[in-house]
């Protein structure tokens, strides 16, 4: 691997060539002097004396090529890679530490870029997109601006702006039987995707004729990420025919990939505007206008005109048109006070830790080197090579080495993608393409960075002029040596244990979020959704009823049960109660109210605390019941025993008596601290009281809960067949283990963890490595003095206490050093954690003994090294 | 070592490029003949020594006031010879009356009253 690419560009001809001018002109110098008489010999001598030192003759022509930097640098690289290859295990222990150190940057930095830098993938010039919002003189704005006349008025006026027209998304069936989902659908203009500028992979857009079809068949155009999950890509699909909607829809373009209109929310088919059921009406403003200015417009006058088209058609002339650029969310940065998007910034900093960590690391492996190679740089030095010179050539070596290391990130990085996806972006987050100019450019900017960083001070000690010094000490004169090491492994200490206690903090906090009191156990539940827009309350009641027979026969499911709002799928509506009853006064009491089947609590895992769980016989025509949660039966009946009490929906209405307590449970957040979500008392009804119900059709059945013997996921799709078979009218089932919803919430946490321990183990074994690297570097450098000593008598013990003690010192100050700063950065984390304390004193033990273990390991290796020195082999080796 | 060849390339600087440049005005030549013309013309008094001729050679080159070719010289030996180029004569000229002007300049300082004597 001989570093000879300058070949190619004839350097070593011209060389060639110089050579052979120095030499005809030594020849000729020899021929003049044999002519006037001399000896061979002598002319030669003369002649080789008058050109003087040939080699310098020849450096300082060369010089004059103006490429000298050039081959200098040639020249250190080839001298580099000659070292390197000389100590393989350095190399690599370097490369693999840059690696993991840039990669993590990279991949955490790209998470924040797509987070918080997000534009809408395959929209070209988002920034430039704008939204019409009709205000009103108070400034009350809404997105809506039009119906599909008033739509039809602009587009047909407007000259500054090229408009288009968007629905908002919506849950739709698509297909029916057994391949029959849910998908999010919305409505777009026929230009839709001319105007924000995309190209559709397959296919074509809607037709003017299609746009406005609102009955028999119509068509559809797919999303790229629905097309290839659920239809497995396949490209003989333009053409199909698939009802969506309950409407025949032919296939008739796939959308791009990534592409997701404006907004990040998901969208897996693109309707024509005709199958809005809205598409006709004239009194709901239905629609949404985007454009993009042309004729280098500026959005206000795009604004004024669209005003002026506006009041024209007839609008309310209180009101004005103003175009904002769509989502100043999406097209700059955003920063959310979304916990995700928190986390991630807090990680993209523990990533910049390791990275320090890294650096730390890579630079004592360097000062080793450099220590060992003093007896070298002495030579060199004496031999006339300048600093600059060494100093050039070590960081020629360091870049070397960063540079392969930030190649390995890249491909670590590349490697890291899926997990990235998996754990910290939201689900059906579009990456993009990996390999972007700013991905490269952030790696090669890491690299140096990590280069310099690493290998400058090292260099600049190693190069110093009195190691000249060294030469005659046979370069054992090192006390001061291990001072900038002892330092630098003091830091990464402390940044160790930085990442420790957050790691522990955050574990703590998750643990906190699972040990949150659900109510009931949601670990083996399985819940089904089925479609059922448009079908009657009694049909839904009965399809419910078909599914919840089918589902006791699916294999591993113990119970069944049917409830109007599933936990964690649906917020569920409340009202107030009355809870007046004899002696106690009328109070009002607001509740979540839900209506479940006999058997949900056990299908669901609720305990009934007091009275019965619905019977097959509270059905309507038999006494009204309930069963409360305990926060309601307290505010119901203080301390007194709440079955057998009548409340009341309103003041006067009919009785309805509590036959049951269950536990308080979470209805739909996680945590309770969101103020004002949803009231803290929930009532259950049977579903057989208020399904027939027609103004309480709402309280119809809206899942299926399923009770498994083994993990839910196992039967999920067994269960999802089998209900499928009897969904209404052939549509979707959705079926998923309850888990998942609620996990949703439990993201950041998990993420935080997660990360934190991973970036935190990474951290502490490198900074278990740089405590053994120096001990055992030490340890071999004072062999003799350790002989000496245990030949004067001193005990092994002593020898291990004395290595082991000089290790602890450096981890125990790291550890003081790294609390305090923890101590001082706690405040900023108080709103990431839940149910600890951000200066928790459990975590910062744990942490610090984890830190403390790990250090100590690193000494004991070298301690037991050192104390078994041979002291009659140490002292011969002198 | 080398410090010392590099002190006389800049001692001679410009003035080593006038009088390389002046040798060729009348025809392309190799370096030793360069070096050979600038010692017989200067009547033994300048010698150009190697380490100053050839990094000269090679800087003009660069710069591009003289080009080189390989020739075969009379005695049938393979010789480098260098050439004034359109720029070099340009060059040559305008050093040789800046070369001019600072010689009277320096004369008329080391002998005053010859300068006034030229100017009377």
């Amino acid at each position: 691997m001989r570093l000879r690419f300058w070949r190619g560009w004839g350097w070593n001809r011209r060389g060639a060539e110089l050579d052979e001018e120095l030499a005809s002109h030594l020849r000729m110098a020899e021929q003049e002097r044999a002519e006037r008489g001399a000896s061979p010999d002598e002319a030669a001598a003369a002649a080789r004396r008058e050109l003087g030192n040939a080699t310098l003759v020849r450096e300082a022509a060369r010089d004059q090529w103006g490429w000298r930097w050039l081959e200098d640098f040639a020249r250190d690289l080839r001298f580099s890679a000659r070292a390197l290859r000389k100590s393989p295990g350095f190399a690599l222990a370097i490369v693999a530490t840059l690696a993991l150190g840039i990669g993590a940057n990279v991949s955490m930095l790209n998470v924040v870029r797509m987070l918080l830098f997000r534009t809408p993938p395959r929209v070209s010039q988002p920034q430039e997109i704008v939204r019409l919002e009709a205000m009103d003189r108070s400034g009350q704005s809404g997105p809506d601006t039009a119906n599909y006349q008033g739509y039809l008025r602009l587009a047909e006026h407007m000259q500054l702006l090229n408009i288009a027209a968007q629905g908002y998304p919506f849950a739709t069936d698509f297909g029916r039987g057994a391949g029959a989902r849910e998908v999010e659908r919305n409505y777009v203009s026929r230009n839709y995707f001319d105007v924000l500028g995309t190209k559709l992979l397959m296919g074509r857009s809607f037709s003017a004729e299609e746009e406005t079809r609102t009955h028999g068949d119509s068509v559809a155009i797919l999303g790229y990420d629905f097309w290839q999950q659920q239809l497995a890509g396949d490209r003989k699909i333009l053409g199909r025919e698939v009802e969506i909607g309950g409407r025949p829809h032919t296939i008739i373009g796939i959308a791009p990939r990534g592409f997701n209109g404006m907004d990040p929310d998901r969208i897996d088919v693109w309707l024509p505007l005709g199958d809005s059921g809205a598409f006709n009406s004239t009194g709901s403003w239905w629609l949404q206008v985007i454009g993009r200015p042309v004729h280098n417009a500026t959005r206000q006058q795009a604004a004024s005109e669209a005003t002026s088209v506006f009041l024209h058609g007839g609008g309310d002339s209180k009101e004005t048109i103003h175009a904002t650029p769509y989502s100043a969310t999406e097209a700059g940065p955003r920063l959310k006070q979304d916990s995700g998007d928190q986390v991630a910034l807090w990680l993209s900093g523990v990533a910049f830790l390791v990275f320090l960590i890294a650096c730390a690391n890579v630079a004592n492996l360097f000062f080793v080197r450099a220590i060992q190679r003093r007896q070298e740089m002495a030579v060199r030095l004496q031999l006339g090579a300048t600093r600059w010179r060494l100093l050039r050539q070590f960081l020629t070596e360091s870049l070397v080495l960063s540079a392969i290391g930030g190649a390995a990130a890249l491909l670590l990085a590349y490697w890291a993608r899926p997990l990235v996806q998996a754990f910290l972006l939201p689900p059906h987050f579009y990456m993009g393409d990996f390999l972007k100019a700013g991905t490269l450019l952030l790696t090669g900017g890491f690299a140096v960075l990590a280069g310099i960083a690493s290998g400058l001070w090292p260099a600049w000690r190693a190069s110093r002029p009195e190691l000249a010094l060294a030469l005659k000490s046979g370069g054992r004169a090192l006390h001061e040596r291990s001072t900038i090491r002892s330092v630098l492994l003091v830091g990464q200490v402390a940044l160790t244990l930085l990442l420790s206690i957050g790691a522990a903090l955050f574990v703590r906090s998750l643990r906190s979020v699972h040990g949150i009191q659900l109510g009931f156990d949601a670990d083996h539940v399985l819940v089904a959704i089925a479609s059922t827009s448009g079908y009657k309350p009694a049909d839904v009641s009965a399809a419910y009823q078909q599914m919840l027979r089918r589902a006791r026969f699916v294999p591993g499911v113990k119970q069944a049960a049917l409830v109007a709002y599933p936990p964690f799928y649906s917020y569920g509506l409340s009202s107030y109660w009355n809870a007046a009853s004899g002696s106690s006064p009328a109070r009002d009491i607001e509740a979540a109210v839900n209506s479940v089947s006999p058997g949900y609590f056990a299908a669901i895992g609720m305990k009934i605390l007091q009275g019965r769980d619905f019977l097959p016989s509270d059905r309507s025509g038999a006494p009204l019941v309930a069963i409360v949660d305990q926060s309601f039966a307290k505010e119901a009946a203080g301390n007194s025993n709440p079955v057998g009490r009548c409340v009341s929906i309103k003041s006067g209405g009919d009785c309805i008596e509590i036959v049951g307590v269950v536990p308080d449970e979470r209805r739909y957040f996680l945590f309770d601290d969101i103020p004002g979500a949803s009231p803290p008392n929930t009532v259950y009804r049977p579903l057989g009281q208020t399904a027939s119900d027609d103004y309480l059709s709402s309280f119809a059945a809206g899942g299926l809960v399923m009770r498994t013997t083994g993990k839910p996921s196992t039967i999920e799709r067994i269960a999802g067949e089998a209900l499928a078979g009897v969904a209404l009218g052939g549509r979707y089932v959705e079926v998923h283990p309850m888990m998942e919803k609620i996990d949703e919430q439990t993201l950041p946490w998990r993420m935080g963890a997660s990360m934190f321990t991973l970036f935190g183990t990474l951290a502490l074994a490198l900074a278990a490595i740089g405590i053994y690297g120096l001990l055992a570097f030490l340890v071999r450098y004072r062999t003799a003095e350790i002989g000496l000593r245990l030949a004067l008598g001193a005990m092994p013990g002593n020898i291990l206490a004395m290595v082991v003690r000089r290790g602890m010192l450096l981890v125990g100050t790291g550890i003081l050093i790294g609390t305090a700063a923890a101590i001082g950065l706690a405040r900023l984390m108080k709103s990431l954690l839940y149910g600890v304390a951000p200066t928790d004193v459990a975590s910062y033990a744990i942490a610090a003994a984890v830190v403390a273990a790990a250090g100590l390991l690193a000494c004991w290796i070298p301690a037991r090294r050192a104390m078994r020195v041979d002291p009659v082999s140490a002292m011969r080796c002198e | 070592m080398k410090e010392r060849y590099k002190n006389r390339i800049e001692l001679l600087q410009g003035t080593l490029d006038l009088l390389i440049l002046q040798t060729l005005r009348w025809g392309a030549r190799h370096g030793y003949g360069i070096s050979q013309a600038i010692r017989a013309d200067s009547r033994d008094v300048l010698q150009v020594d190697t380490g100053s001729l050839y990094p000269a050679l090679h800087r003009l080159e660069r710069q591009g006031r003289i080009a080189a070719e390989w020739k075969t010289s009379e005695n049938n030996q393979r010789v480098r010879v260098y050439r004034l180029t359109k720029t070099g004569k340009k060059h040559l000229n305008a050093e040789r009356s800046r070369w001019t002007q600072i010689s009277e300049a320096i004369a008329g300082i080391l002998e005053p009253g010859g300068k006034a004597a030229a100017r009377g």
